[in-house]
């Protein structure tokens, strides 16, 4: 019976939060869909272990859904890249669930609880269903699960604008989603097939043509939008800084990360980047990327709210990891999953104390929270560490990834792209500096109604947990930076 | 002779899309874009009709220019002409749209020629589906086989789409006070009166024969739950919905939405009982197409059933909801 299990881990890596939620809904109850939501991420997160324990001595797994063997059937397709971003998201998703049962800021009305969290549940399937299938068409399927889940949850927000920060992202997000179908369609259309083993191998036997060209672009634009790739992040800032505060922390360590996660899938896999084509896509990414590293942090310089600071740092992050795909080497991917693990795990522990002193202080105004420090001591330290971090400073995450990205980018010759890493690590510097200096020194311009209820233990449990693990990282590397290389490895060794 | 009225009919079907898309964009009343936008939606399913994708056009129909337009009736007022909706694009924005339409326009010239059979869509996958399904399933709609059986794990997905769509609805409004009584629905129209109550039953039966016909023809669950919502929400609009609330309380609408996806789901969990990979048919009963007969019939059924409630849910939670907003 185990040993049959076992077998399936890959679809009930998807199957089980679907139907899960589906019983929260049937049953309704607040307490229960609580209770369902923390097991199935427990749940989830042993599944990508195990998987994880299961590819590292095997090889690559798959599994043919309806038991019709690809490229006819759906494929589902578990290599060392697909466990590393499972791990990574539905680590995120157990802490943040954990956070969730805190003081939420949300706005349900009563009896919308046991459908938020199937909502949260759907969301956390549809983003699995993305990283695991072999599929371009199921990719779509769950990218559309994935999304309006996520435009709901956004639109819980207390505050009333969430309702059209979340609109703003539903009308972005459905541009994306139509260019990405498109592309898929006319990838279908030049190859007859969905399956992307197949479809990287048809498109290097039929070669391009300027449908496959257009497709490639729709992609890249699709994409770009759901990842928050810098002329199109314009959705982001928002919907981060007035979602609820469990939200944020699940998305950020999450939904951008699964988006660029398919982006390295497709653009590699597909169509390899270098060479894509005769279309310089190694280019538009690192031009993107460069705008996003040195815009952004100005932004979160000047911005007067705090969670939406860091959502602007998480637009300049996001950079990093598309300069890192856009380079288009082993090293660069590796490189890119380094800080798509790094950069993930230090927001979430960021974006959790940030939720905490919201929580706490009932205001996310910068210039409100002066010397808030003396009294709110752990969020404000661990803001202090993940800003460390978000810098790159030695000890941290943050510098592990600047590190390699560093190297991979001499690597491939383009040595002078160290120069905006370096800025916009400095323009981070600047920010971090800002509310370090406003926490700890600055009085307070108003007289702030604080609060002073004693932390919950699902509000400092499961940040502990993350910062232990941004600490441990930050001095252990060769974990990630070795996981990294071998799915990069995984990747180019497997299309073209 | 035949090619020539073909063409000419798709160029007059095309240009009445088109017409109706730019329409669509500069219109300024919410009634009259709910009304273009039926239009488009019911030329698009004519043009699905010429291609022979009539399970396509059949949704479409259902979907786009029928339960759409009712749920999107059911939201606005119909008086609320306050304010333009059409304002022109800046500079920016002009200069993006123009340039993907280029793109699009530039992408057209590889495309492989409309209708040849020699392309790659063609040739690849479609002819084991085509050539085999027949044995390997073992019923004659191929559209059928191909939605339900190769590729049932998508369906799965669009039908948790839909569920997603209604738990989404669910969530946003439930803020919404109960509902207050306002008068007696549509039932005082005599002639609605009179013509309403023997054409339901109709749609309702209509609804279970598209539902099971599914393998031989155009239909199937996603059909059928639309026409039986369909069916379920005129009842609702005529008698402003107290007998629909006789019948079935809200709670139970809201888990019909999710039962559907649990069977669909859990017919998935079956064949991984029986042995099989996840919504594995085969493994369902003694033979293999048998198995895949019963498999497709209770997938289909969950289908309908979370699609049914889902619209129910969606037009009863849009119509409490606009009632307080007066």
């Amino acid at each position: 019976m185990i040993s049959s299990a076992l077998k399936h881990l890959p679809v009930l890596q998807v199957v089980v939060p679907l139907l899960v939620a589906a019983l929260c809904v049937l049953a309704g109850s607040r307490f229960l869909a609580r209770t369902a939501l923390i097991l199935t991420a427990l749940v989830m997160l042993s599944i990508s272990l195990m998987l994880a324990g299961q590819v590292y001595p095997d090889g690559v797994i798959s599994y043919a859904l309806g038991g019709w063997p690809p490229p006819w059937g759906i494929e589902y397709r578990i290599d060392m890249l697909t466990v590393f971003v499972l791990i990574t998201i539905n680590l995120v998703n157990l802490a943040a669930a954990v956070f969730a049962l805190g003081r939420n800021d949300d706005n349900l009305g009563r009896g919308a609880h046991a459908a938020f969290y199937a909502a949260w549940l759907l969301c956390m399937a549809g983003l699995n269903g993305m990283v695991v299938t072999n599929d371009a068409f199921n990719v779509f399927v769950f990218l559309e699960i994935s999304s309006l889940a996520t435009y709901v949850l956004i639109g819980c927000g207390r505050d009333p604008r969430a309702l059209l920060a979340s609109y703003r992202y539903l009308v972005m997000g459905a541009v994306g989603a139509t260019f990405i179908l498109l592309s898929i369609g006319l990838l279908y259309m030049h190859t007859g097939t969905l399956n992307l083993t197949d479809l990287a191998q048809r498109i290097d036997a039929r070669g391009a043509n300027r449908t496959v060209i257009m497709a490639l672009a729709f992609l890249i634009i699709g994409l770009g939008i759901k990842c928050a790739m810098m002329p199109l992040h314009d959705w982001l800032p928002n919907a981060y800084s007035f979602a609820p505060n469990s939200v944020t922390v699940l998305l950020s360590g999450t939904a951008t990360k699964v988006a660029l996660y398919v982006l390295l899938r497709f653009v590699h896999d597909l169509f390899g980047v270098d060479h894509a084509l005769s279309v310089p896509v190694d280019i538009v990414l690192v031009a993107c990327a460069i705008s996003g590293m040195l815009v952004a942090p100005l932004i979160a310089l000047r911005e007067s709210n705090l969670k939406r600071m860091f959502a602007w740092s998480s637009v300049a992050q996001i950079s990093y990891i598309i300069l890192a795909i856009g380079l288009g080497t082993g090293a660069g991917v590796a490189a890119a999953l380094v800080h798509l693990f790094n950069h993930s795990i230090i927001k979430v522990a960021v974006f959790m104390a940030v939720g905490i002193l919201i929580a706490r202080t009932g205001t996310a105004r910068i210039r409100h929270l002066g010397s808030v420090a003396h009294t709110h001591r752990f969020a404000c330290y661990t803001l202090l560490f993940g800003g460390l971090g978000l810098i790159g400073l030695p000890g941290t995450p943050g510098f592990v990834s600047k590190w390699v990205l560093v190297s991979a980018v001499v690597e491939r010759g383009w040595w002078w792209l160290a120069i905006p890493v370096l800025a916009g690590s400095l323009a981070s510097a600047a920010y971090v500096w800002r509310i370090v200096e406003i926490l700890w020194a600055k009085p307070a311009d108003i007289p702030l109604q604080q609060t002073r209820s004693p932390l919950a233990f699902v509000e400092w449990f499961p940040l502990v947990v993350v910062m232990g693990l941004v600490l441990w990282f930050g001095l252990h590397a060769s974990l990630v930076t070795g996981w990294a290389g071998l799915a990069a490895a995984a990747l180019t060794g497997n299309g073209s | 002779m035949i090619t020539t009225i073909n063409a000419l009919v798709d160029m007059g079907l095309l240009v009445v899309l088109s017409v109706s898309a730019l329409m669509l964009v500069r219109c300024n009343s919410p009634l009259n874009t709910i009304i273009l936008n039926a239009l488009y939606s019911f030329t698009i399913c004519s043009l699905f009709v010429i291609m022979d994708a009539v399970d396509v056009a059949f949704t479409e129909a259902a979907v786009g220019a029928g339960i759409s337009t009712v749920l999107f009736l059911c939201v606005i007022h119909p008086d609320d002409e306050s304010g333009r909706l059409f304002v022109w694009p800046g500079p920016l924005a002009t200069v993006v749209a123009l340039a993907t339409g280029l793109l699009l326009v530039f992408g057209t010239f590889d495309m492989p020629l409309y209708g040849d059979p020699q392309v790659p869509v063609h040739t690849h996958l479609v002819t084991r589906f085509l050539e085999d399904s027949g044995t390997e399933i073992g019923i004659p709609n191929v559209v059928t086989s191909v939605l339900a059986s190769y590729r049932g794990y998508d369906t799965l997905g669009e039908v948790v789409v839909v569920f997603t769509a209604g738990t989404s609805v669910l969530i946003l409004l439930a803020a919404g006070h109960a509902r207050q009584d306002s008068g007696d629905g549509l039932i005082s129209n005599s002639i609605l009166r009179v013509v309403m109550p023997r054409i339901i039953p109709l749609v309702i039966l209509f609804a279970l024969y598209v539902q099971f016909h599914g393998d031989y023809g155009p239909g199937g669950g996603f059909q059928a739950g639309v026409i039986l919502g369909a069916g379920l929400i005129t009842l609702a609009l005529l008698t402003d919905s107290r007998i629909m609330q006789g019948v079935i309380s809200e709670r139970w609408i809201i888990r019909g939405m999710a039962g559907g996806v649990l069977v669909y789901g859990l017919v998935g969990v079956a064949s991984m009982l029986g042995g099989g990979k996840y919504l594995d048919y085969s493994v369902l009963a003694q033979s293999s197409t048998d198995g895949q007969h019963l498999g497709i019939l209770l997938i289909e059924i969950g289908v309908g059933i979370t699609v049914a409630f889902t619209m129910l849910s969606l037009f009863v939670s849009f119509n409490r909801s606009g009632q307080t907003g007066d």
